[in-house]
């Protein structure tokens, strides 16, 4: 599905990555661990567009996408940025609206959009009010509800915990699986926090000073005690 | 969730321009309205207007705007002054005018809209001073400096251009316009592309949306309005000159804008019939009537800065 080969980038004249190549495939959940400052976020605008790496290759479906302009690839694409960037001004149903009119198919992103709404029931009733008036919390159920409903075949998560209540994760968990399921679509998740992404993984990469320092099962990532290093854990914990 | 764009704001939007449209029919007729003051709120309304879908639609301040009034003045007085034109060709005449300012806004539009926010208005105000000097140095084509008096009008088949005919020409031409500009910029799924365009470019990118097309598309079509309201102006002058391309004019329209409320749709039309009220009524009494009208200015947008029809939420976007 998303092949990264020999990723090199560089940020604002400072090298965030080095060489990373990473593989999602069909119907996987992928996650990335690092620490702040590791490059995950920076991987992940690499991927989308908004950065063009020095070196290096992205292909989607076998085909080279590294230079496609941003919103070409993106039109296939479900992307959560990780500061939410709704349109405050507009309201959550205009936001919903916007996000599949720009998308491969509208139609059914519209549709899918009610389905994905029974896993965040809450926004139901907070259709007409503006984005800015919601609560944090609320702001990434909306961003969720947005990508999720995208009806792409990849969808890349950038910090999707952020700001979400416990009950809030399932609901995320059930919808990725969900969606895994009916339509084999790939999930690649970035992260800091780690509970998550290792209950809903199949593999998980760790990012440490922009170069991938581990590859494995979650399984693999806990009995090699790796985890400690990418994020900085203290090893008591 | 298919439905409408804001429904109940549109119903209200929808009420402001056609009590908008009644009280434009009747301008005229009312006693001691003089028919100039009524034609230049409409010429000058369409011209805020179309301004507005650059600063409140699409969220940029142009320095430039200036430019396509004057050219669609210099292009509809140029046709008329140096090709014989059939009274059964004058809408043709019109139409072509509007069609070559409609080019160099497109042609402007694919340079400007590589920058924003100062450098985009500044850009914008270099093509205007590029526009005014070529103007001025042609002067065998244009009249340079003197401009072009006395340029007959085509006129319209049987209509006599009287005060009063042009009046409602202008005005049928208005309303068509503002018509239009309700169709493509409010109610079509371009106006809520626009309008996140405006909060945040780079999301609206990331979600597909080829930012810079739509943008250049908004831009053409306000260069286009803005020509309507340039060639209508070459209309009730019958003259061509540099001062439709002077930079102050871009200062006057701004102010238009923001008086009536740039995130309205009929608050530019609004400003616009303040302002030219406002000047023509000061300037009754005083030579000094420039300073008075910007400190009422200053004062309105100090106080209100969303603009008058801005301060009524259910108008703005």
């Amino acid at each position: 599905m998303l092949e990264i080969q020999d990723l090199d980038v560089f940020y604002n004249g400072t090298q965030a990555l080095y060489g990373v190549s990473l593989a999602v495939r069909k119907g996987e959940i992928v996650s990335i661990l690092g620490r702040n400052g590791a490059g995950k976020s920076t991987l992940v605008k690499t991927i989308v567009g908004f950065v063009q790496p020095k070196r290096g290759s992205i292909k989607l479906d076998g085909i080279d996408i590294t230079e496609w302009p941003l919103e070409k690839r993106t039109k296939g694409l479900g992307y959560i940025p990780d500061n939410k960037r709704l349109f405050g001004r507009l309201t959550v149903s205009e936001n919903l609206q916007i996000s599949a009119l720009g998308s491969e198919n509208p139609k059914a992103c519209l549709e899918n959009v009610e389905s994905i709404l029974n896993y965040f029931p809450a926004l139901k009733g907070m259709l007409k009010r503006r984005a800015v008036t919601l609560s944090g919390g609320e702001q990434q159920m909306l961003n969720l509800t947005r990508a999720l409903s995208r009806g792409s075949g990849l969808f890349l998560l950038d910090e999707p915990l952020a700001g979400l209540a416990p009950a809030l994760r399932e609901s995320l968990t059930r919808a990725i699986f969900d969606l895994r399921e009916k339509d084999g679509s790939s999930f690649l998740v970035v992260e800091q926090e780690i509970t998550v992404p290792l209950k809903i993984s199949d593999r998980i990469y760790g990012l440490l000073n922009g170069k991938i320092a581990f590859e494995g099962t979650p399984k693999e990532a806990v009995e090699k005690k790796v985890l400690e290093d990418i994020l900085m854990i203290s090893k008591t914990s | 969730m298919l439905s409408a764009f804001r429904k109940v704001w549109a119903t209200n939007v929808n009420k402001s321009i056609i009590v908008a449209v009644v009280l434009l029919g009747v301008l005229p007729l009312i006693p001691y309205v003089p028919h100039a003051i009524a034609i230049d709120v409409l010429i000058f309304g369409l011209l805020a207007l179309g301004y507005n879908i650059v600063q409140g639609h699409m969220g940029q301040v142009s320095f430039g705007l200036a430019a396509f009034f004057g050219l669609g003045a210099y292009f509809a007085g140029l046709f008329a002054y140096h090709v014989d034109i059939p009274s059964s060709a004058a809408w043709i005449w019109l139409i072509l005018s509007v069609a070559a300012t409609g080019v160099v806004a497109f042609g402007m539009g694919a340079v400007v809209l590589r920058r924003r926010g100062a450098y985009f208005a500044l850009t914008n105000l270099a093509f205007l001073q590029m526009f005014y000097y070529i103007i001025l140095q042609l002067k065998d084509i244009t009249g340079g400096d003197d401009g072009i008096w006395g340029i007959s009008t085509p006129t319209f088949g049987a209509i006599q251009l009287t005060p009063m005919s042009l009046y409602y020409l202008c005005f049928v031409v208005f309303v068509v316009c503002l018509l239009l500009m309700k169709r493509m910029i409010l109610d079509s799924p371009s106006a809520l592309v626009l309008h996140a365009i405006r909060q945040d470019e780079a999301r609206a990118q990331s979600l597909g949306y080829n930012v810079y097309g739509q943008m250049l598309k908004a831009y053409t079509l306000s260069g286009v309005f803005s020509g309507v309201a340039g060639a209508m102006y070459f209309l009730e002058m019958q003259y061509i000159g540099l001062s439709y391309l002077h930079w102050s004019l871009n200062g006057e329209v701004i102010a238009m804008v923001m008086l009536g409320g740039s995130g309205t749709f009929i608050g530019p039309l609004l400003g616009a019939a303040i302002l030219i009220v406002l000047k023509d009524v000061v300037s009754m009494y005083t030579i000094h009537w420039m300073i008075i009208v910007g400190v009422l200015i200053m004062v309105v947008i100090l106080r209100m800065r969303e603009g008058i029809l801005g301060a009524f939420k259910s108008l703005r976007f």
